[in-house]
């Protein structure tokens, strides 16, 4: 189409129909005052209440002013091209009525998609990690604001959360004026931290900025948030800051975990895509950090910002507005105060036109995407680096839990060793590896000798929240063998309750069950039906047997030898742990993660000869230690690991000597 | 005197800022017509409240009018820096709850929000909302003292307490001087308890306005005792704390004024700020909205731990008289002694 394109009584009404159906009244205001300058809507009158009549309004003026074709081109260049505007649009413009085609009225989503409960499980933690606080130091000394990563060492916020530290020349470029800017991450829970950071231990991680640390800033807009908005020039109200090291490419916890990453900026959004949900991420009047999500309710007047439903407050300036799929839409940055007293609208900076601000004023800012990996390993049990559990090797370990992880990566794995050597501890760590979201149930040799079947069976369906819909527990038949019973009734009657769990709450499956079968040398244990049904539940069977399949249950069996009991036609993964002769490697390894994690990449390449040398010297000291206090190699080391890593945290200041 | 620069200086600062960018520091002054909304906002509500416990119809136009009275006396109140009279001193007092130190009820033992979001008071409905369930668990350990069961008067309302230990109730001495064992009770609202002895109380001459008492035990439905935060550090100026108690007020001698700040000795939340620390004795001044029957209050930290004990409100005659605004005895800064040992540990 071009400007001398002329339009059917049908096609005006039509594209009139089709903006009033999928354009926010915000969104057409913005439009007409756009295309058609302030005075469009003056004579207006009672249509603005009408959102479709507001919308025939602008057409008919814009077609009588000849800017039909120039609105259309706009509306193209701002829409997404597979949205349904656009597609709906082209075959207007092709000659077809809007209300003939059932399959164009198909495509009109009348939901935003349901939020899939797996996806936003593993989406939103990769968001919140992105999520800081921002404080100001000296004379404010509080939160003020919230930023997100958007590189390894890369902060956006608004122009007004550090404006105290900003200066703005003649020309309008920005300077900075001021250092002590702080960003706290993972600061989800109360007390607040302090600014400027003291050295009292807590879960939040402070990065002060860089010396030099701004890289790109614009001011903020007269007026924002009001309808009385002016016309934006570059006033998009952000800021792009370094920090002081790259968090980013580090690992997310201090005891190690998923790399932190950076939320990557989108060079485009539909800013007319109405009813779609956005979320914002943000630290309202600085308290621990929180979410909203709300709809999307259009542009502003100034077609720079967008408008949502999201709830907000002084402090969530700076927020990560997302969209459900995990995008970046805005930068959140006022509460909207609108002449219609009902609403209740919150706003952000578009994001597309900050990135194309950046891409055309700042060399090489846009970072590659984070890597994603799903390969992760944890140095210490805990995130406590004042008090640290060191993981010496059990990459093996860590390898099999991942792999069964997997469909048909195996259901049992065997941990074999002395009493002493650390069997006991894989329970911990494969808590530790799998995270507080997935169900683990352990049961103790006391258990597995004490409890009679049924009671097993209780305590499992209990610890695993199975839902029997009064479907009770099956008795073993008389006249069947108590091996028909284990063999087939119970895993047939667990295996729907399995399947619905697994189900409705995917990301906590599969579920782990641990048989500790560990007990002093001299004692053996008796736990021969127990032994029986659990062998039924893993999938034990004569080949050529009946048996039932539980594909959601893992098993972690714990034992002094390998192979505790039969598991016949079983895919099960070993580790025998008492032989550790790689042991320097190991606890290198753990030091190397254990620096990187909380202290600097570039350190821990440095001590790498040191922790070999502290590795070999622990290894002979132990063995030098008189009998009843020698430990198992991997303890002592782990022993070394923990003194060497609170030692150096306080040597570096992280911190404060521990008293006694 | 102290007590008027106090308030005047809370009420000026309170009344510079504002604005709708939402980042922590906010620069705008709040319009008068911003101040004029809310209070007479504030005012409709309280004379509905009126209303409905009269049992006649409300007048809106009383709660307009107060609201323009108010403005009056609190414009010339802010110019001056002492000698304040009642209506001024009041009408101030009442701008500053209107807008970022509110008194909020306790509605079916549910803390209410405040009604707008001018100032500060945007911060305590984001802390209300994302605590509420805390705190108002936290307030029902908290109840007011009667000299004896019945209702609840200027004559009855002894003061305000707060559970610790298996049966023990933390007040202040001069409250717990008005009571008569056997006959007082405590009311927590969802129930009471008779205050069986006086277990410890400090001595008239000891500036430490604290006394503990034992309850009789009505079976297992005591509320439970309050955590209480020993740090020193918790005790800081400029740290964010909350009162809660019973505060009472008799209506001021303006009819308009009687609209407004009806404490009816019912359960209240007031958020503010350490404003101060004694140098030398253990006690902190605080900004927190109190009346007479706050005595006895626990003030709270962020995490609803007890750091003190309010003994004084700004505005009302106190036996120790120490001039100070709303004063509190600090915890953390208490020398150990037989005091600190019933506290920590709760006497058996």
């Amino acid at each position: 189409m071009n400007g001398a394109a002329s339009y059917s009584a049908d096609q005006v009404a039509d594209v009139g129909e089709l903006l009033g159906k999928e354009l926010s009244a915000h969104t057409l205001h913005s439009v007409g005052l756009a295309l058609l300058g302030p005075d469009i809507f003056k004579d207006v009158g009672n249509v603005v209440a009408d959102r479709g009549a507001m919308a025939q309004f602008l057409i008919n003026r814009l077609h009588a002013a000849g800017r039909l074709a120039e609105a259309i081109t706009f509306l193209r260049n701002e829409a997404h091209a597979s949205s349904y505007l656009i597609i709906a649009l082209n075959h207007i413009l092709r000659g077809r009525r809007l209300s003939d085609s059932a399959a164009l009225q198909a495509l009109r989503n009348t939901y935003e998609p349901f939020l899939k409960t797996l996806a936003t499980h593993q989406l939103l933690p990769k968001i919140m990690r992105t999520v800081c606080a921002i404080g100001l130091g000296a004379p404010h000394c509080k939160i003020i604001g919230t930023g997100f990563l958007v590189g390894a060492d890369r902060v956006l916020t608004n122009f007004h959360v550090v404006e105290p530290f900003l200066s703005v020349k003649s020309d309008h470029s920005v300077v900075q004026n001021g250092a002590e800017l702080y960003f706290y991450f993972d600061y989800h829970a109360e007390p607040a931290p302090k600014v400027p950071p003291d050295a009292a231990a807590c879960s939040v991680i402070c990065v002060a900025a860089a010396n030099d640390w701004l890289i790109h800033a614009r001011e903020s807009l007269a007026n924002d948030g009001t309808d009385a908005v002016s016309a934006v020039n570059t006033e998009y109200d952000y800021a792009l800051i370094k920090l002081a090291r790259p968090i980013g490419s580090r690992p997310s916890r201090p005891s190690g975990g998923a790399l932190r990453g950076w939320l990557p900026l989108p060079a485009t959004i539909d800013p007319f895509a109405l009813n779609q949900r956005v979320m914002v991420f943000q630290h309202p009047q600085g308290i621990a950090q929180r979410w909203d999500i709300g709809e999307y309710v259009g542009l502003d007047p100034s077609g720079s910002r967008v408008r949502y439903t999201v709830s907000s407050a002084h402090g969530s300036s700076g927020g990560a507005a997302i969209d459900t799929e995990g995008r970046v839409f805005a930068l959140h940055n006022a509460e909207v105060k609108s002449s219609n007293s009902n609403e209740k609208l919150n706003q952000g900076v578009r994001i597309d036109l900050i990135v194309k601000d950046l891409t055309t004023h700042v060399p090489v800012w846009n970072p590659a995407p984070p890597v994603e990996t799903d390969a992760f390993h944890y140095w210490s049990l805990t995130d406590d680096v004042s008090n640290p559990q060191p993981i010496i090797g059990r990459t093996l370990f860590r390898d099999h839990v991942e792999q069964m992880s997997t469909q048909d990566g195996g259901r049992v794995l065997v941990v074999s060793g002395a009493p002493g050597s650390g069997v006991r501890f894989s329970s911990k760590l494969l808590r530790r590896i799998l995270g507080i979201q997935s169900h683990i149930v352990e049961f103790s040799p006391l258990q597995l000798a004490g409890f009679e079947p049924a009671q097993f069976l209780d305590m499992l369906v209990n610890r695993l929240g199975l839902l029997t819909d009064g479907v009770a527990m099956p008795e073993p038949q008389a006249t069947e063998g108590l091996s028909r019973w284990v063999r087939l009734d119970v895993p047939r009657w667990l295996k729907p309750m399995l399947t619905v769990a697994a189900r409705n709450e995917a990301y906590r499956y599969p579920a782990w069950i641990v048989i500790d079968t560990i007990l002093p040398p001299e004692s053996l244990l008796k736990w021969t039906a127990n032994r029986d049904l659990v062998a039924a539940l893993m999938g034990v069977h004569d080949p050529g047997q009946e048996f039932v399949d539980l594909p959601e249950l893992r098993w972690l069996v714990l034992s002094r030898h390998a192979a505790p009991f039969s598991l016949a036609e079983v895919s099960y993964l070993e580790e025998e742990i008492s032989d550790l002769t790689r042991y320097e490697d190991e606890f290198v390894q753990c030091m190397q993660l254990a620096w990187r994690c909380v202290e600097s990449p570039d350190e821990a390449d440095k001590l790498e000869v040191t922790q070999r040398t502290l590795a070999r010297v622990a290894n002979i000291l132990n063995q030098k230690a008189p009998e009843n206090q020698r430990q198992p190699l991997r303890e002592a080391l782990a022993t070394h690991a923990r003194l060497m890593v609170m030692e150096g945290l306080q040597i570096v200041g992280k911190t404060a000597p521990r008293s006694g | 005197m102290k007590k008027e620069w106090e308030l005047i200086r809370v009420a000026q600062t309170l009344l510079a800022s504002g604005g709708t960018l939402e980042s922590g520091l906010s620069t705008e002054r709040l319009t008068e017509e911003q101040i004029a909304g809310a209070v007479e906002m504030q005012l409709q509500y309280e004379e509905a409240r009126l209303a409905a416990r009269e049992g006649r119809a409300p007048e809106p136009q009383t709660a307009v009018a107060a609201a323009g009275e108010m403005l009056r006396h609190a414009r010339t109140a802010l110019t001056k820096s002492s000698n304040l009279s009642d209506a001024e001193f009041a009408s101030l007092e009442a701008i500053v709850q209107v807008i970022g130190r509110p008194a909020l009820r306790f509605v079916n033992d549910d803390v209410e929000s405040p009604n707008n979001q001018l100032r500060e008071n945007q911060r305590w409905h984001v802390i209300i909302a994302d605590t509420r369930k805390h705190i108002n668990a936290v307030a029902r350990s908290v109840g007011r003292l009667l000299i004896e069961d019945g209702s609840v008067t200027a004559d009855t309302l002894a003061g305000t307490g707060w559970r610790i230990g298996s049966t023990l109730l933390v007040t202040n001495r001069h409250v717990a001087l008005r009571l008569k064992p056997g006959k007082s009770v405590v009311d927590f609202g969802a129930v009471k308890a008779a205050v069986v002895k006086v277990e410890y109380i400090t001595p008239n001459q000891d500036l430490r306005d604290i006394a503990l008492l034992r309850l009789s035990d009505p079976g297992t439905t005591l509320p439970a005792a309050l955590p209480l935060d020993w740090s020193i550090k918790s005790v800081e100026k400029g740290a964010e704390v909350y009162v809660i108690g019973h505060p009472w007020r008799s209506h001021a001698s303006s009819e308009t004024l009687q609209v407004f700040g009806e404490a009816d000795g019912g359960k209240r939340f007031a958020p503010g700020y350490i404003t101060a620390l004694d140098p030398i004795r253990p006690f902190f001044e605080h900004d927190c909205s109190t009346l007479n029957g706050n005595s006895g209050s626990c003030v709270l930290n962020t995490l609803r731990q007890v750091i003190g004990l309010h003994f004084a409100s700004r505005g009302v005659e106190e036996a120790s008289a120490l001039g100070v605004a709303n004063a509190a005895l600090a915890l953390g800064r208490l020398e150990t002694s037989d005091l600190t040992a019933l506290l920590r540990g709760g006497a058996p």
